[in-house]
């Protein structure tokens, strides 16, 4: 379960920011800090790390009032496995390479 | 306290003091509101030191967390004054490049056409044989990635012991153009300012370059003062749209190659209308035009001469030439003619990678310095990098093949005979030629030996050649068809080169070693090694060591100093020789810093110096020069050649440009006329084709395509087409093409608005991804001086292949 330390900057419109608060107390992902200014901090917990990728990098961001999302430490020590190797693109290949051969 | 919520506590902690941080605006040098993390109690088995970014040349400094042997978690380091406690999304994921399944644990000899695990002991006996056998047919070939340290060992080995000069590094397909213009109009290499300067410019201009996707960190420090309420004004000149753009007040698009013709038009209105620093052009600069034959330090000519070549460069002209609108010239004109403005220019590959790339980073200098936009914090003409290290190891430790360490070079008698007298060789034992430069070195090993290619032994460490040299097709392939070319490889995983070497040797990466980088503000970083490397995997530096050993104990002179000493020989602190070169001995000590302190005596010589290494231990980073002071500390340098900063400059000098070309203290300004490119759009192959980088991935993709973050982020590469282009082809968004130069083809699908935006007639393809090398379509021609070729633009068509709709790129940006 990934855990993010974020800072996330929001508009300095009150009602906007007032709004991205409301939206973001909401969420049991997170638990939010005290706002200084414009930044909030925030840590994001998830149980796999692609929800996390998604959260962090496409949900905060889509939220009105957030004008942008830093992350300042991830926590990946209870995570499974994360690597996974390059695959083959799904649709298509690269052209045949007449002269690239393995040499002898 | 679970660990669990005791983990949370501390991301919070990190996130608060960052936000604090941020919201302030604390300036850099006030750290200690800042808690670093440390060694936790509690019965939290996590430890934390620093170490900066494996990615870009920002050289950002993490803390970096490990538990049980591994690298479990990743924080922003507060301390450090280049990122201020935040990384990018590649930043904090940089620990999983460690652990993707297939890194490479074992040696591997090609045999019977397969690569097959072998001993070290076999790995190392073969390939010193092949040295032995035609030690002038070896080449080495390595990387801006490489250590200060590793890139130091190489260097030794190759001119010191070998006495063979043909090692380059990638770099020179990066940033050799940024050298030969800080050479020609300094007279000596590296940016004057720093990254210090992005903090007190009135407006900030970027040639070519995308910092929003490619150096975000050193971006959001420009965003942030924004959010902060202080006015900068952004300027984008570029040939497409990108993220950096959308931040931009001004977007001027140009013609590609035609960067040439802006600054020129920027200098012909700063003499016309009066607006140059008179003062400190007459007192600082001298002026230089192309001689013939052309040489790097071109011909003398006068104020006159130099303003009757700009004379045609009108804003109209330039309109003609460029496509950027006489407005904006004269915008960007007044821009440096307001004295009270300060003007800092950014710029890195678009500049960089150009037929013309020497002269328009003259001549963007030259903008500079006839404005007097020069020498005041703010005011600083700053080129970036693109790896971690292509200051530090590359122009700094000298590994291109023309260099000797600390800005010395081959062809100059008394610089070899310093570096003999350094190395403790016999005189004479370095080779006064130049070797071969990297596209040369590919061409010579992908000709057959009895055609002139006389490269037949090829070692590659710490970069994938396979998929970033330019038209590979000529470059790369042939060699792998011709007999007796034998190709090894250092790497952490079997990239697009190694699949196809002879050799493959496997690495030690980051945290796996110890290591030192030099960033693009020329700030000299340091970390020790924090995890075991996987399976047999072994520091690159112990590599050239065990080679260099073997090759003394069969014999070679070459490996032994004037006394008779192995060239690597290093003592404990009883004195006694350390058997470095076996590798159970490799870490008794530190290897890194006896190399450091070694090639530290070269860095006085062109005002490079440079502290002792345990200096770096304590900081993090310390920018060149750095000098002692009276009471014993060592003090950095944020502004060359400017007396309020720079320790070197006399007394009343105001500014001195000590290594001037001209040996009186001044500048170069150049004149260099816009020319066309080599290879430009016509009737068959119509559209241009740049290539890049993309914000997720680093540069081939080695080490980012396996953080499943980021390849989910961004699965693969794509061709960005403008709308009106794909209308005209009858190509939907996710088709794909197929992309076509005279050189060769690739098939990708189509991104149309995407997250760049070209514009019509042209289209961007980024080279991360192994699967689809877009090194197969470009164009091998490069710099006459830098000898860097020019990714950013050849000629292309596309034709649509396929019926049925397939991938478009899933990103956030759909």
């Amino acid at each position: 379960m990934p855990i993010s330390g974020l800072v996330l900057t929001l508009s300095d419109e009150p009602s906007l920011q007032q709004a991205a608060l409301s939206q973001l107390a909401l969420d049991s992902r997170l638990s939010l800090g005290e706002l200084q200014v414009n930044r909030l901090p925030v840590v994001a917990e998830t149980d796999t790390i692609r929800q996390s990728t998604r959260l962090v990098r496409e949900e905060l961001i889509m939220i009105p009032g957030v004008i942008f999302v830093d992350v300042v430490m991830v926590d990946f020590s209870d995570t499974p496995e994360t690597d996974e190797s390059v695959v083959e693109p799904t649709t298509h290949k690269t052209h045949d390479r007449p002269d690239a051969r393995p040499p002898d | 306290m679970d660990r669990r919520t005791f983990l949370k506590a501390s991301a919070m902690a990190a996130a608060t003091t960052a936000a604090a941080r941020l919201a302030n605006a604390q300036s850099s040098g006030q750290p200690a509101a800042l808690p670093v993390p440390t060694r936790r109690a509690g019965g939290d088995s996590i430890t934390w030191d620093k170490a900066p970014c494996r990615f870009c040349g920002t050289g950002c400094h993490l803390q970096v967390g490990v538990e049980n042997g591994r690298v479990v978690a990743v924080a922003g380091d507060p301390l450090a004054e280049v990122n201020k406690g935040l990384a990018c999304v590649k930043g904090y994921h940089v620990g999983s490049i460690l652990y993707g399944r297939d890194r490479l644990t074992t040696p591997m000899l090609r045999k019977n056409g397969k690569l097959t695990p072998i001993s070290w002991d076999e790995a190392i006996n073969t390939i010193a044989n092949r040295i032995k056998d035609d030690p002038k047919g070896f080449a080495l070939y390595g990387s801006g990635q490489w250590t200060i340290p590793e890139g130091y060992a190489a260097q030794k080995f190759m001119k010191g012991g070998l006495a063979n000069n043909h090692i380059d590094p990638n770099a020179r397909l990066c940033m050799s153009s940024a050298v030969t213009g800080f050479m020609s109009t300094y007279g000596v290499d590296e940016p004057a300012g720093t990254f210090t300067d992005l903090d007190q410019c009135d407006v900030l201009i970027m040639w070519g370059n995308n910092p929003a996707e490619m150096h975000p960190v050193l971006f959001s420090r420009v965003v942030d003062r924004r959010a902060r309420g202080e006015k900068i004004t952004l300027i984008d000149i570029g040939t497409r749209r990108t993220r950096t753009t959308d931040h931009c007040q001004h977007y001027m698009e140009f013609n590609p190659n035609s960067d040439l013709a802006i600054a020129l038009g920027i200098m012909h209105l700063l003499i016309k209308n009066n607006t140059y620093d008179k003062e400190f052009v007459e007192k600082y600069c001298n002026f230089r035009a192309n001689s013939t034959p052309p040489t790097l330090n071109g011909k003398s000519i006068t104020f006159d001469e130099y303003k009757k070549s700009l004379e045609e460069y009108t804003p109209e002209r330039v309109e003609e030439i460029s496509g950027v609108s006489a407005n904006d010239i004269r915008l960007l004109g007044d821009l440096f003619g307001n004295k009270d403005l300060r003007i800092t220019s950014l710029w890195c590959m678009g500049m960089n990678q150009h037929t013309r790339g020497t002269a328009i980073n003259n001549l963007v200098h030259g903008v500079h310095l006839l404005s007097g936009k020069f020498g005041k914090p703010g005011s600083a003409p700053t080129s970036l990098t693109g790896q971690p290290s292509a200051c530090g190891t590359v122009r700094e430790v000298g590994t291109l093949s023309h260099g000797l360490p600390g800005g010395l070079v081959v062809n100059n008698e008394a610089h070899r005979k310093t570096t003999e007298e350094i190395w403790n060789l016999p005189a004479g034992r370095i080779h006064p030629t130049p070797g071969y430069h990297t596209v040369e070195m590919w061409e010579k090993f992908s000709t057959p030996q009895n055609q002139g290619g006389d490269i037949n032994t090829l070692w590659v460490q710490v970069t994938n050649p396979g998929q970033t040299l330019p038209n590979l097709n000529k470059l790369f392939y042939p060699s792998r068809k011709i007999d007796g070319k034998f190709l090894i490889v250092s790497d952490v995983y079997l990239t697009a080169t190694a699949k196809h070497a002879d050799l493959v040797l496997p690495s030690a990466m980051w945290v796996e070693k110890n290591g030192m980088y030099g960033n693009s503000e020329r700030r000299t970083q340091q970390w020790f090694k924090r995890v075991d490397p996987p399976g047999q995997a072994r520091d690159d530096c112990w590599q050239t060591i065990a080679v260099a050993r073997r090759l003394f104990e069969l014999g070679v002179e070459g490996m032994k100093d004037k006394d008779g000493n192995f060239i690597f020989s290093i003592k404990d602190a009883q004195g006694r020789e350390v058997p470095v070169w076996r590798w159970q001995n490799y870490y008794d000590v530190n290897v890194d810093r006896h190399l450091f302190e070694e090639y530290r005596k070269f860095t006085g010589f062109k005002h490079k110096n440079l502290a002792p290494y345990d200096e770096y231990v304590k900081a993090r980073g310390l920018r060149w020069p750095v000098v002692e002071q009276k009471d014993g500390s060592w003090r950095e340098t944020q502004f060359r050649f400017a007396e309020f900063d720079d320790p070197f400059v006399e007394k009343g000098a105001g500014i001195q440009f000590y290594h001037s070309v001209t040996d009186d203290n001044r500048a170069l300004i150049w004149f260099h006329p816009w020319e066309p490119a080599p290879e430009v759009p016509d009737a068959e192959y119509p559209f241009w084709l740049c290539t890049g980088r993309v914000l997720e991935h680093w540069h081939s993709g080695t080490m980012t395509m396996r953080v499943p973050e980021l390849r989910n982020a961004m699965p693969q590469a794509y061709i960005e087409v403008h709308p009106e282009d794909a209308h005209v082809l009858g190509i939907a968004n996710g088709e794909e093409v197929i992309v076509e130069s005279r050189r060769g083809q690739i098939k990708l699908p189509v991104w149309i608005n995407g997250r760049g935006k070209p514009p019509r007639g042209s289209m961007f393809v980024p080279f991360f991804d192994e699967r689809l090398l877009i090194n197969e379509v470009t164009l091998e021609a490069y710099d006459p001086w830098s000898k860097q070729p020019d990714y950013k633009k050849c000629a292309v068509r596309i034709r649509k292949v396929a019926t049925t709709r397939t991938t478009a790129p899933k990103t956030k940006e759909g």
